[in-house]
């Protein structure tokens, strides 16, 4: 006999899985459960968004945002009207050197009236 | 395997795994390992990491069984780098004395004593000889399942081979 039958003889004749009984059903059932439990744990954890999904998310928002926001009406952006009166209604609304008055009574009763020079540079 | 797979679908498919292969894995496992301890824990092992990456696993069942063996074989490797020091400094024993003299005790110890020298083999090597030896699985069948080629399970053969030879020889 040659070394390579030698060598499948040995081996064939010394398989533990010929002379053992293999799995036992209890073994087996439990290592099942052992591994289903395991993945049921570890799908569960990961079931949940992870962090390209969550990045996706707020890109999302923050571009649905931008684009509602710009399709809102524009603020004035000048300051509200107040109770202080800031022009004077009979001087020329066009022109280079438009003159500006700022009108307001005091609480003893006095009127004030600030003329703005637009030339004044200090 | 979908990445939005909801958990009762991965515990389901590799439950179904576990049926369809658990049995040629264990066979596989110990006839890789020293004891039927060893294989069934090298088995759970093996399923344990399927079910901690199910994603992973590739569809239809020589694929699946594929990817088993591999991961199966890798963790081999792990403990068999573990016992590797071990193993070089524990010089490798006949199986019995070979005091009585007869066929049957002779068989004996040829067979034990094979079975151990197989244990340092690396396990791939180990793995080749027993697919090819036991299983009687083609070259081709063992290159696909250890994902190597057909030129690396015939020199995995041809080294294995003489290595246990060389153990029988003397």
């Amino acid at each position: 006999m040659g070394h390579l039958e030698q060598l499948n003889a040995a081996l064939v004749g010394g398989d533990p899985m010929a002379r053992e009984a293999g799995l036992a059903a209890a073994d087996v059932a439990a290592m099942r459960r052992a591994v289903v439990a395991a993945a049921e744990s570890q799908a569960s954890a990961s079931f949940w968004p992870r962090p390209l999904f969550l990045a996706a998310t707020v890109a999302v928002t923050i571009v649905v945002g931008v684009v509602l926001g710009a399709g809102l009406p524009q603020r004035d952006p000048r300051p509200p009207a107040s109770r202080l009166a800031l022009s004077d209604p009979a001087a020329p609304t066009t022109g280079v050197a438009e003159r500006r008055q700022l009108q307001f009574a005091t609480p003893g009763g006095t009127r004030i009236i600030w003329v703005f020079d637009p030339e004044f540079n200090p | 395997m979908s990445a939005d797979e909801c958990p009762p679908a991965a515990a389901e498919r590799v439950g179904l795994l576990f049926d369809a292969h658990h049995q040629r894995l264990y066979r596989l496992a110990r006839r890789l390992s020293r004891s039927a301890d060893d294989a069934r824990d090298l088995v759970q092992e093996t399923f344990l990491r399927a079910a901690e990456s199910t994603r992973s696993i590739p569809a239809g069942a020589p694929h699946e069984e594929a990817w088993l063996v591999r991961v199966l074989i890798n963790i081999c490797r792990d403990g068999w780098r573990r016992t590797a020091v071990r193993r070089r400094l524990e010089p490798l024993r006949l199986a019995g004395s070979v005091t009585q003299s007869g066929h049957l005790e002779e068989t004996f110890i040829a067979q034990t004593t094979i079975w151990r020298a197989l244990d340092r083999l690396p396990p791939r090597r180990r793995a080749a000889v027993v697919l090819y030896e036991l299983e009687g699985k083609t070259i081709p069948a063992i290159a696909t399942l250890l994902g190597v080629t057909a030129v690396t399970v015939r020199w995995h053969l041809s080294r294995g081979r003489k290595d246990l030879a060389r153990i029988i020889g003397r």
